[in-house]
């Protein structure tokens, strides 16, 4: 009986030292993340769109956000999220729309798909299909008849969770910009 | 046992991936490419070291009835705090190493290690087992990892390796092709292990 007290007493230090820890380390790492985050998500967003001068956060109906995209004052385009549950993790992506509404590129902000065979989304060439793309056309080839994307070989699981997340987010979009 | 076994142990006669068969979760998973081989080679050395120094401090302090939820605690703890300030402070590392720490929790190698050596030997011979492990569990990683590139995708290092003639094989990047080439390294290296013992 002293003996099984003894032992969760020691499990229960350990266990409590841990989480004193971990807790810690999570409230002084919480900020920083949050910038990288912050500061990842605005790269993206001047690499699909190098001419961009500003962004303005808009919120929309049923606080949808979405980027403005200004060059000196004109609007030039828009950046909108989309995210969807991928193969082993929700992959977060940056899609940037020219003004008439198609695709001018898009970015895969976050992931944590398989080494070596999901993580290959990031590639250039699998976004670039993406280019110039309009809603309809974002689907993959095997899955609609208007789709046009190719999926990866052995990641068409990951294909189809950025291309549907895709079309999901332009189909929001654009319910909330006609409004 | 001297310091040079426990450094060079890990390397061959007891090599993690191909003698002690532990990590295959991670082996077979990460080994598409040589490129993915070294980074969660490196990932898992460095969090074998931590978690080696960490339990082998502590490892007084534990009592024996309840050492592993103990070591499980620890080195999860150790890993959360690695991935989290990876995040916050290192973004470039996080981007090519961040996909493999989740899976180095998975990962047997780190508690074999834990409970085999580093719960019953001081510090020093614990940084040098982790050290010689690691190296070891990179190397086989690594020779899967070309193997099955230059097979699969026609590549190493992500360059071009054959002319464009080369029809890659594509089942060597996909999980069948895991098994495949850990299987035929196996039995090579079993064979090599029986030679020597003779």
């Amino acid at each position: 009986m002293r003996n099984i007290l003894k032992l969760s007493a020691s499990l229960f230090i350990i266990a409590a030292v841990s989480g004193a820890i971990l807790g810690m380390v999570y409230t002084a790492t919480k900020e920083p993340i949050a910038r990288q985050v912050k500061e990842e998500e605005e790269k993206a967003m001047k690499d699909i769109f190098p001419k961009a001068t500003n962004f303005r956060l808009i919120t929309g109906e049923d606080n949808y956000i979405y980027n403005e995209v200004h060059s000196k004052d004109k609007l030039i385009g828009y950046a909108i999220d989309a995210s969807e549950q991928g193969f082993s993790s929700i992959i977060k992506i940056k899609a940037g729309l020219t003004l008439d509404k198609t695709i001018k590129d898009i970015k895969i902000v976050k992931q944590g798909e398989t080494p070596g065979l999901g993580t290959r989304i990031e590639d250039k060439k699998f976004t670039d299909q993406f280019f110039s793309k309009t809603l309809k056309q974002v689907l993959l080839k095997k899955d609609s008849r208007k789709g046009t994307i190719d999926a990866l070989t052995g990641a068409t699981i990951s294909s189809r969770a950025v291309s549907e997340a895709v079309q999901k987010s332009i189909t929001e979009f654009l319910k909330i910009e006609r409004k | 046992m001297s310091l040079k076994q426990d450094f060079t142990r890990g390397i061959f006669a007891e090599n993690p991936t191909f003698r002690l068969i532990l990590g295959m979760c991670p082996t077979l998973a990460v080994s598409t490419s040589l490129i993915n081989a070294i980074g969660m080679g490196a990932a898992t050395t460095f969090v074998l070291l931590g978690s080696n120094i960490l339990v082998s401090l502590f490892r007084k302090l534990i009592p024996s009835n309840i050492r592993i939820p103990a070591f499980i605690v620890i080195i999860a703890t150790f890993v959360t705090v690695v991935e989290l300030i990876m995040q916050a402070y290192f973004p470039a590392l996080n981007k090519s190493l961040g996909i493999f720490i989740p899976l180095i929790v998975v990962n047997c190698i780190i508690l074999g290690r834990a409970e085999a050596f580093a719960s019953k030997n001081p510090v020093f011979p614990s940084i040098l087992d982790a050290l010689g492990m690691g190296i070891g569990f990179t190397g086989a990683l690594a020779l899967l990892g070309a193997t099955r590139e230059i097979l699969g995708a026609g590549t190493i290092w992500g360059y071009h390796l054959l002319g464009a003639g080369f029809n890659p094989v594509i089942i060597m990047i996909l999980p069948p092709g895991a098994f495949i080439a850990l299987g035929l390294f196996l039995g090579f290296f079993n064979s090599l292990a029986k030679k020597r013992k003779m």
